[in-house]
């Protein structure tokens, strides 16, 4: 379980360093090169070998380097641009899967631009002060004191996975003339579910020797994508159930025409349906006659899903809303239904299945699901057992365990209802009684405890 | 490799061009033609190594194990002056050659920053075995070979070689410059920044020689006429800097007989004019170096010692043969070629030094000459009485600064000694007309009564020096001020005494005043240095040439040692209490103890054998290493996924080359449909071939690529001619 705790002066105090230094450093990032950081450390040591005038003449050598910086530095600082953008995005991307969309940039100035770069600004990545404080990276115990007290790898490992996206390079280099356009290319791979907004793209301005560059930003409309959660492999699934298969087909069906199978023709009873008489039967005979169709029912599933934060934190949630999407994409939707449950503003419930809604929908509502922080289990407890009679089983996915947690969870297996637990949590599973048949997935291996959970 | 790569790897022969440079910037053509062609002979073999993250760390370590070798060789060797050291670091390119050719010949396009660390490593194998994320940044390492390579070709050229070597950095560095920005795009832009980055430079280069030249050297700043600093120090030196110093400069053991008090370093007989001594904190100034040069013009400087078939050396040749003399001391020190050995003033005999030779100077200074090792311990035997190694005075130990001559004849005149007048004889030196005709006694008496002078009020020892600009300083040091440090007593007595007509020399070395842990050890430190006078007394002047050119000695007297400085001295200068001057201490002696102990003959043997022994193991080692490990040039090389890559570039040079005449493949149409369209049945081979190269697994691993790789240039070539002939 995350203890959630709020970090003392000496971890404040680190974290708004930290903060702050990674503010400057990104600034500095995207200004320089990495080629004049060469020249410049090769100039610092040419400075420091070379620096008895007596002896010799290596100073020139520093002052070419120093001569060189200054140039491409002011060189850099004069260039101007006035560029606008639109982009052209697609409307939906998955987390962690490489993403490539293309920007129609337009020189609005008179003068020409040479050789100028585009590049989106990522989404930032610093972890909030409650993420640096309460999250501890992976094997941090195992770090010795010093890293542990100043947690700094904690800080570079929050920022590696922090940011709803990142920006994958810049554009190739190209040529724009007054009043020209170009569609450029450029990458980005989603990092974090839900609605990734594209608002800064900046044209990079570089000297000619490719040391220093200009960030400009350009006038370009707002982006959207929507991500999808990110999804694991599941071991085959056997939810089984206890009661039967519950109505499906024509009758959940939004698509005219007779459904199910075929057995044979009888004769017409008060009450059946026009639609299934016989004619040509009918003609034969003299007698009504009806069609005899088998009625087709397909397993009904609930995938509950918790989204109450108290005692979990977002990490845990986030990695509840993957395991759901896992569970969303896996099931053979051709041939059950998913009842999708979970409680945001208000309890609500998402069908998908033959004839009722494609999976996609139930990603795109994955996708925006929020978590909150108010509120017992009461709402969804009443909500799933609702539609306990019409479910062959249920999957609950919890983001950690506690008294109100094993209380919802008891009170679903009471109902006679088939419950399949899976509790993301940190650490390994408490030794409790409500947690016995439940898969424990630990929030930082996600995967490897899924494929355990067969 | 996977992840990506900073900095792109040197254009063909920008290394070999900037090794060359470096060879004829430092006169090194043989060792920077052999380094050229190692580090481009990469573009012509296809052999490489798969050295990974393990062996670029190995060949990182190599580097550091040769700079390490070379450092402590330096540090053994004679030459451990700054110019010594920027020719060391001029061969930094060398150094890291292990480093430089694993990258030249390395199947990787990168470095591991981390080979550079050693925590770094650790800290990515700890992340490694705990599961953590590693992030292993690669950078190419051959640009930073490169820009060494440039720097240190500068290291110890002089300014008359800095356009040469300006004009050769300019263009190296345009070329690397041009090459790594990687874009070909505003070539004039380019031109331009590169030219005001070249003027610029050279402009402030300029400009930091001239204002070097107006600050060190200009003589309306220093007041030294033109010379540096370096030319005008004293033995003893500035006396802030080395006077004060806790340094322990030489260790003095006496075995046997008396402690000498003093030992005696060198003796100058010929002050430079006051006018000379206007440099920093105005002090007595006996030029070691012009008065050793003028003794030398006079072809009298530096003798060889009497050196016996035992490696003992002595100042007389019979002194060889003799019995043993009263007293037995032992002096260890670090020593350089020509390093002046301080020794004991009536010294007779030296035991085996481990040296080419030993001279003394005719003024009395002993040294040694290409020492075996860099350090020394020399046996002294010596007497108790006044025996001289030095020469008789001549008359250049009567010799005055005019400018001091008037200070000089009030201070004795003011003490009641009757002074004889400088006349001007133009058959007769004006010096010996002053020379002092009386017996031993009164002489003896003449040193008493300024010894009494010197040590009595006003007369105090200090080190801050109150000069003004009226009078000559040892006038204004006699007559006004009556305070200074050793330096001024010692040059005051030598003036006074010269002025009365007793031949006097300046004496510079150290007080032994210090004892060590050891019994019979003394410790002589930078603070111990000193300086003093000896006169000689009871002496005849004599013509010993004609009258028409004479040459005039004084004979049958006796030197003494006159130091009149106060006895306060000895506590001045800093402390040697602390533990941290104790650790200094002791690293300072076993230091010294170490070189001695290597410099044993079967030591130094075992030790040169030993070294070398290992050298050739480790080369024999690296050989076999590198033998057994190289890839494969042949069919492996030929069928390997880089070199379809490479293929793939081409037909993507053809797809660019086809753009051009049909239009660009629109965005989404495969390849293949592409090709199909516009090249009809024409293409079908190529297309069929593409595919394969694609898709098929196999193709990246079994020789089939042998077979298909050739037949889809072949037909890259034949396509560009059909699309040709179409027009």
């Amino acid at each position: 379980m995350v203890e959630v705790r709020k970090g003392n002066f000496f971890q404040r105090w680190l974290y708004r360093n930290y903060r702050q230094g990674s503010a400057v450093g990104n600034f500095f990032s995207r200004r320089i090169r990495p080629t004049a950081w060469l020249w410049m450390g090769l100039g610092g040591l040419s400075v420091i070998t070379g620096a008895d005038l007596r002896q010799s003449v290596v100073v020139a050598f520093s002052l070419l380097m120093l001569g060189v910086l200054a140039v491409g530095l002011i060189w850099a600082l004069l260039r101007r641009a006035q560029v606008v953008a639109t982009r052209d995005l697609p409307d939906t991307g998955s987390v962690g899967e490489e993403l490539s969309y293309f920007v129609n940039v337009t020189n609005v100035g008179k003068r020409a631009l040479r050789e100028i770069h585009f590049r989106e600004q990522g989404d930032d990545p610093r972890p909030t002060e409650w993420e640096f404080v309460n999250l501890k990276e992976p094997g941090e115990e195992d770090r010795n004191i010093f890293d542990r007290a100043l947690a700094y790898y904690r800080w570079k490992w929050l920022n590696e996975r922090g940011g709803k996206w990142q920006s994958l390079g810049r554009s190739k280099a190209l040529n724009l003339g007054g009043g020209e356009s170009e569609e450029v290319r450029l990458k980005l791979i989603p990092k974090r579910r839900g609605v990734l907004v594209l608002d800064d793209l900046r044209v990079e301005l570089p000297d000619p020797f490719g040391l220093f560059q200009r960030c400009r930003p350009t006038g370009n409309e707002v982006g959207e994508i929507l991500v999808i959660p990110r999804r694991y492999k599941l071991p085959p699934l056997d939810l089984g159930g206890q009661s039967d298969l519950k109505i499906g087909g024509e009758t959940a069906s939004t698509v005219k025409g007779e459904g199910g199978e075929f057995m044979g023709l009888r004769g017409y009873r008060p009450g059946d349906s026009p639609r299934h008489m016989h004619w040509k039967a009918w003609a034969r005979t003299g007698e009504p006659i009806v069609k005899e169709f088998e009625e087709v029912r397909f397993p009904r599933y609930g995938l509950v899903l918790d989204t109450n934060l108290r005692g979990s934190g977002p990490e845990l949630f986030e990695e509840a809303i993957s395991v759901a999407a896992s569970f969303v994409s896996s099931m053979d939707q051709e041939r059950c239904l998913l009842d999708l449950m979970f409680v945001s503003d208000e309890p609500s419930v998402f069908t998908a299945g033959r004839g009722v809604a494609k999976a996609d929908r139930l990603m795109e509502i994955l996708a925006r699901a929020d978590g909150n922080d108010e509120g017992g289990y009461d709402l969804l407890n009443s909500l799933v057992l609702r539609y306990a009679t019409e479910m062959t089983s249920c999957v609950v996915v919890l983001t950690g365990w506690d008294e109100e947690r094993e209380e919802f969870v008891g009170s679903l297996r009471q109902s006679g209802m088939k419950v399949h637990l899976y509790v993301i949590g940190a650490g390994e599973m408490p030794e409790e009684e409500g947690l016995l048949g439940a898969h424990w997935i630990r929030w930082d291996a996600v995967q490897e405890d899924l494929m355990k959970s067969a | 490799m996977e992840e990506k790569v900073l900095f792109k790897s040197p254009p063909r022969l920008l290394l070999g061009v900037a090794f060359l440079f470096w060879g004829a910037m430092l006169d090194q053509p043989l060792a920077a033609l052999i380094a050229a062609i190692a580090a481009e002979s990469r573009h012509w073999t296809k052999i490489r190594w798969n050295f990974g993250e393990k062996g670029f760390a190995r060949s990182w370590q190599l580097c550091m194990l040769i700079l390490i070798v070379v450092a402590v060789g330096f540090l053994q060797s004679e030459d451990r002056t700054a110019v010594g050291s920027l020719f060391l670091l001029s061969w930094l390119p060398f150094i890291l050659m292990p480093m430089g050719l694993a990258q030249q010949y390395s199947s990787d396009r990168g470095v591991p920053l981390t080979t550079f660390s050693y925590f770094a490593r650790r800290k990515l194998a700890a992340d490694r075995k705990a599961g953590r994320s590693a992030h292993l940044q690669w950078f190419q390492f051959g640009y930073c070979w490169f820009g060494i390579i440039l720097f240190t070709a500068g290291l110890g050229v002089g300014q008359l070689e800095l356009e040469r070597y300006y004009f050769g950095v300019c263009v190296l560095v345009g070329v690397a410059l041009f090459h790594l920005r990687g874009s070909r795009k505003r070539p004039a832009a380019w031109s331009m920044a590169f030219m005001m980055a070249v003027v610029m430079a050279g402009a402030m280069t300029e400009g930091i020689y001239v204002l070097y030249k107006y600050v060190v050297k200009n003589a309306s700043l220093t007041g030294n006429e033109g010379e540096s600093q370096r030319d005008t120090e004293t033995k003893i030196g500035d006396i802030a800097d080395i006077q004060l110093s806790p340094k322990i400069e030489w260790r003095f053991f006496q075995d046997e007989g008396e402690q000498p008090g003093l030992l005696r370093l060198a003796a100058y007989n010929k002050p430079v004019g006051s006018k000379r001594w206007t440099g920093r904190g105005r002090s007595p100034k006996f030029i070691e170096s012009k008065a050793v040069t003028e003794e030398r013009d006079r072809g009298g400087a530096f003798l060889k010692m009497f050196q016996n078939d035992g490696g003992d050396y002595s100042y007389r040749e019979e002194d060889l043969k003799s019995g043993s003399f009263a007293n037995r001391g032992r002096v260890i020190g670090l020593v350089e070629d020509q390093s002046l050995i301080p020794s004991p003033i009536n010294a007779r005999r030296i035991h085996k030094a481990k040296a080419e030779g030993m001279e003394y100077s005719i003024l009395g200074a002993t040294r040694v000459f290409d020492p075996n090792h860099g350090a020394m311990e020399l046996v002294f035997e010596f007497e108790n009485g006044a025996v001289a190694i030095e020469d008789d005075p001549s008359l250049y130990d009567l010799q005055l600064p005019l400018d001091e001559r008037k200070g000089l004849t009030r201070f004795w005149k003011f003490r009641g000694v009757p002074l004889v007048e400088w006349q001007r004889d133009a058959r007769r030196s004006p010096v010996i007309s002053v020379a002092h005709r009386g017996s031993w006694a009164e002489q003896k008496e003449l040193l008493t009564l300024l010894a009494g002078v010197f040590a009595s009020n006003p007369f105090a020892y200090d080190l801050e020096l109150k000069n003004d600009e009226e009078r000559t300083p040892i006038t204004h040091f006699l007559e006004k001020s009556h305070e200074g440090h050793c330096e001024y007593y010692a040059s005051a007595s030598v003036m006074l005494l010269r002025r009365a007509g007793i031949p006097a020399r300046y004496v510079v070395g150290y007080a032994v005043e210090e004892e060590g842990d050891e019994a019979g050890e003394w410790i002589l430190r930078g603070k111990h240095a000193h300086a003093w006078a000896q006169a000689y007394i009871g002496g005849k002047w004599k013509n010993e040439g004609s009258e028409e050119s004479p040459v005039w000695r004084c004979r049958g007297g006796e030197w003494v040692m006159v130091d009149n400085t106060p006895i306060s001295w000895l506590s001045e200068g800093g402390s040697t209490d602390g533990w941290l001057q104790k650790i200094k201490d002791w690293g300072q002696i076993t230091r010294q103890d170490i070189i001695l102990w290597f410099s044993q003959p079967l030591i130094s043997v075992v030790t040169k054998v030993s070294f070398i022994s290992l050298f050739v193991l480790l080369i024999v080692f690296l050989t076999y290493r590198l033998v057994v490990t190289r890839r494969n040039p042949g069919l492996a090389e030929k069928g390997s996924w880089e070199d379809n890559c490479r293929r793939l570039n081409a037909l993507k040079d053809f797809e660019r080359w086809l753009g051009k005449r049909v239009g660009r493949r629109p965005r989404g149409t495969p390849m293949a449909l592409w090709l199909a369209e516009h090249l009809g049945e024409e293409g079908g081979t190529l297309i069929a071939s593409y595919q394969r190269l694609i898709f098929d697994p196999r193709v990246r691993e079994e020789a089939e690529s042998e077979r298909l790789l050739p037949q889809m240039m072949f037909e890259v070539k034949r396509l560009k001619q059909v699309v040709r002939s179409r027009g």
